[in-house]
């Protein structure tokens, strides 16, 4: 999962990134608005973190902008002006979710967690699919009901591809959702922790679709 | 009409000094008339009497043939109210006289007539001294004064309410720029004008203007006030935020920061919300649309809360009007129903009343759930000032706290009931604008 963070203040700007990090996501980070709006249209992001009162350009133009070009990426306002008539205006503009300033980090990652998982159309914290059970809050996973030991980047694929189950996801997409824009990108990397995952939690788990990709099937993993 | 009105005082004053004048007019003239008409037949009365003495008081003697000489037949019809009579005054009646001195006299006639007589003393060089009177209809005359006084006052009546209408014409007139005034402060009151708008005599005019100034300056210091309070909500908050974070762990340094941090946090979210609500009271001509506000908060929680399984429901009529400013009824409506959303488990119902129970206008808001709802106790605690019921909800420390005091502000009120569906149901009763008074 990869988080654009968007706040001109840079040690919380800091703060959000190294909680994010250390929740295994990968992080971008803007500090501007101009800056934070070219990331977000041409960066394939998974959640985005923005701040409403930022230099050059607001947030909420920002917001506005990306929606009018076709951009569903769910949004998290932060805003340090907490009336109504803000929120309001910030859902309206086309955020998903807000945070009001000053707020715990904890509380931050809980609303991405949410956000992700609602835009995959999830309503539990926790993924199913067959015998693997993925625990989005304590990252972890279990077949059949045993802890299995994963990885970060193996958990990262796996979390990516139960996200979207039933969906052929690329490598390039997944390369793309896994690892921020200063990674030194080797799609031949993902083969090797899809690899790892399938002697972990059984070979037939996640398919691949020669010249396309990955998949969950929900189908085949049924009761 | 109220007494304490300029058009009551201005039609009584003029009122008042119109009927006296117009009064003293009329009996004026009725004297003139009637002091005249008499001089006129007591006139006559004398032309009468004279000749009566010339034609009958003659040296032999007095010769009463000779009345019908004195060209007035009324003397010879019975019962026409005109006599003359000549008596004997010899025998001492009077005691001194001079000669010729008249009398005029109010006399009963035959069949209950006024008469009024005119009656001379003579004394003939030979023969006794006589008495000479005549009498003429005095009922007559009585009636043509009546008639006169009859007139007068009729045209005095016509004239009195040509005035009246004249006079109601000039204060209705007189008064329409104040009117117009009262006018556009209503609509100032409403929130439908900024300002007193249209153009007024130079009497009146630096009133205008300076209600307008003051209004503007009202509303700039709000509006200034609100901008400084958020830039320094902005400017504080973020640092806020990221002292919070930097304090990890249990180093006994880090937990003091975050203790005071968050102590810090709650003071500036305590006093900015006071210091926009005081900003706010008492700005005239506030007036919020119900539905609008409404629509918008539920916007943000049927986003927010998207994915948890909540429906929630709303019934606001379109035209209820809050008496207030949008601010702080958006602060009271999104605290509720965010706390409703909070802890319901499937359902919210948002409804939205007109209340005339106690006799004014009120908006009556209805917020349920199907959560927990609150035991007795800590609703009565809920019910305190400042108090904090929720604070295991994230982020919602001072949310109830500043809706009672806004409530408590607007001279309304607040009720926490048991919902139907089990949970909690906020009833919330605030000033509202009437229907009627646009």
């Amino acid at each position: 999962m990869r988080i654009l963070v968007v706040e001109d203040d840079k040690d919380l700007n800091g703060q959000l990134a190294a909680a994010l990090k250390e929740a295994g996501y990968a992080v971008d980070c803007a500090f501007d608005g101009e800056e934070g709006h070219f990331l977000g249209d041409t960066e394939p992001y998974d959640a985005i973190i923005l701040d409403i009162g930022l230099p050059q350009m607001d947030g909420l133009s920002v917001l506005e902008q990306w929606r009018r070009d076709g951009r569903a990426v769910p949004v998290l306002l932060l805003t340090a002006r907490d009336r109504w008539s803000d929120k309001v205006q910030g859902i309206d503009a086309g955020a998903d979710d807000y945070v009001a300033k000053p707020f715990h980090v904890e509380e931050v990652l809980a609303r991405i967690r949410a956000l992700v998982r609602r835009a995959a159309g999830h309503a539990s914290n926790e993924l199913v699919c067959g015998p693997v059970r993925l625990d989005l809050r304590a990252s972890r996973v279990t077949v059949d009901g045993n802890p299995v030991k994963l990885t970060s980047h193996e958990y990262k694929v796996l979390e990516y591809l139960m996200h979207h189950v039933d969906k052929v996801v690329s490598r390039t997409e997944l390369t793309e959702h896994l690892y921020d824009q200063d990674f030194d990108r080797d799609s031949n990397t993902i083969e090797v922790f899809v690899g790892r995952l399938r002697k972990k939690i059984g070979i037939d788990f996640i398919e691949t679709i020669r010249g396309l990709g990955y998949r969950i099937d929900s189908a085949s993993h049924a009761a | 009409m109220r007494r304490n009105s300029l058009s009551v005082r201005l039609a009584a004053i003029a009122g008042i000094g119109s009927a006296i004048a117009l009064l003293v007019a009329g009996l004026v003239f009725i004297t003139l008339f009637r002091q005249s008409v008499e001089r006129n037949f007591d006139a006559r009365l004398n032309v009468l009497l004279q000749t009566l003495v010339g034609a009958t008081i003659t040296e032999e003697g007095i010769d009463p043939a000779s009345a019908a000489l004195i060209g007035e037949p009324r003397f010879a019809l019975p019962q026409s109210g005109w006599y003359w009579q000549i008596r004997n005054t010899t025998g001492g009646e009077v005691l001194a006289d001079s000669d010729g001195a008249v009398r005029i006299a109010v006399l009963k006639g035959p069949a209950g007539r006024s008469l009024r007589g005119l009656e001379r003393r003579i004394s003939p060089p030979s023969g006794p001294s006589l008495a000479v009177l005549v009498a003429g209809d005095a009922d007559a005359m009585a009636a043509e004064i009546a008639q006169f006084r009859f007139v007068v006052f009729s045209t005095l009546a016509i004239f009195a309410t040509i005035l009246a209408v004249g006079m109601a014409g000039l204060v209705r007139f007189g008064l329409r720029p104040l009117r117009e005034v009262r006018d556009a402060l209503k609509l100032v009151e409403l929130g439908e004008k900024g300002s007193l708008e249209g153009e007024y005599p130079e009497e009146i005019t630096p009133l205008v203007n300076d209600l307008n100034t003051l209004l503007r300056s009202n509303r700039e210091i709000v509006e200034r006030s609100r901008t400084h309070v958020g830039n320094l909500a902005h400017a504080l908050k973020t640092p806020i935020a990221v002292l919070i974070n930097e304090a990890k762990g249990e180093d006994p340094l880090a937990v003091k920061m975050r203790d005071q941090a968050a102590i810090m946090r709650d003071q500036i979210h305590h006093h900015l919300d006071r210091a926009r609500m005081a900003a706010q009271t008492n700005v005239i001509g506030a007036v919020t649309p119900v539905a609008p506000v409404i629509e918008g908060i539920l916007r943000v929680m049927r986003r927010v809360h998207d994915g948890r399984g909540i429906t929630i429901e709303d019934d606001v009529p379109p035209d209820l009007r809050f008496r207030g400013e949008k601010q702080d009824l958006e602060e009271i409506v999104g605290n509720l129903v965010d706390n409703a959303c909070k802890w319901a488990k499937s359902r919210v119902v948002i409804k939205a009343r007109p209340d005339t129970a106690s006799g004014e206008s009120r908006l009556h808001l209805i917020i349920d759930d199907d959560g927990p709802g609150l035991p007795g106790e800590s609703r009565q605690r809920a019910l305190r000032r400042g108090a904090r019921l929720d604070e295991s909800k994230p982020g919602s420390g001072l949310g109830l706290s500043i809706v009672f005091e806004l409530v408590e502000l607007y001279g309304g009120t607040i009720r926490l009931e048991d919902a139907a569906a089990g949970g909690l149901s906020a009833q919330i009763f605030l000033p509202a604008v009437d229907k009627g008074d646009t």
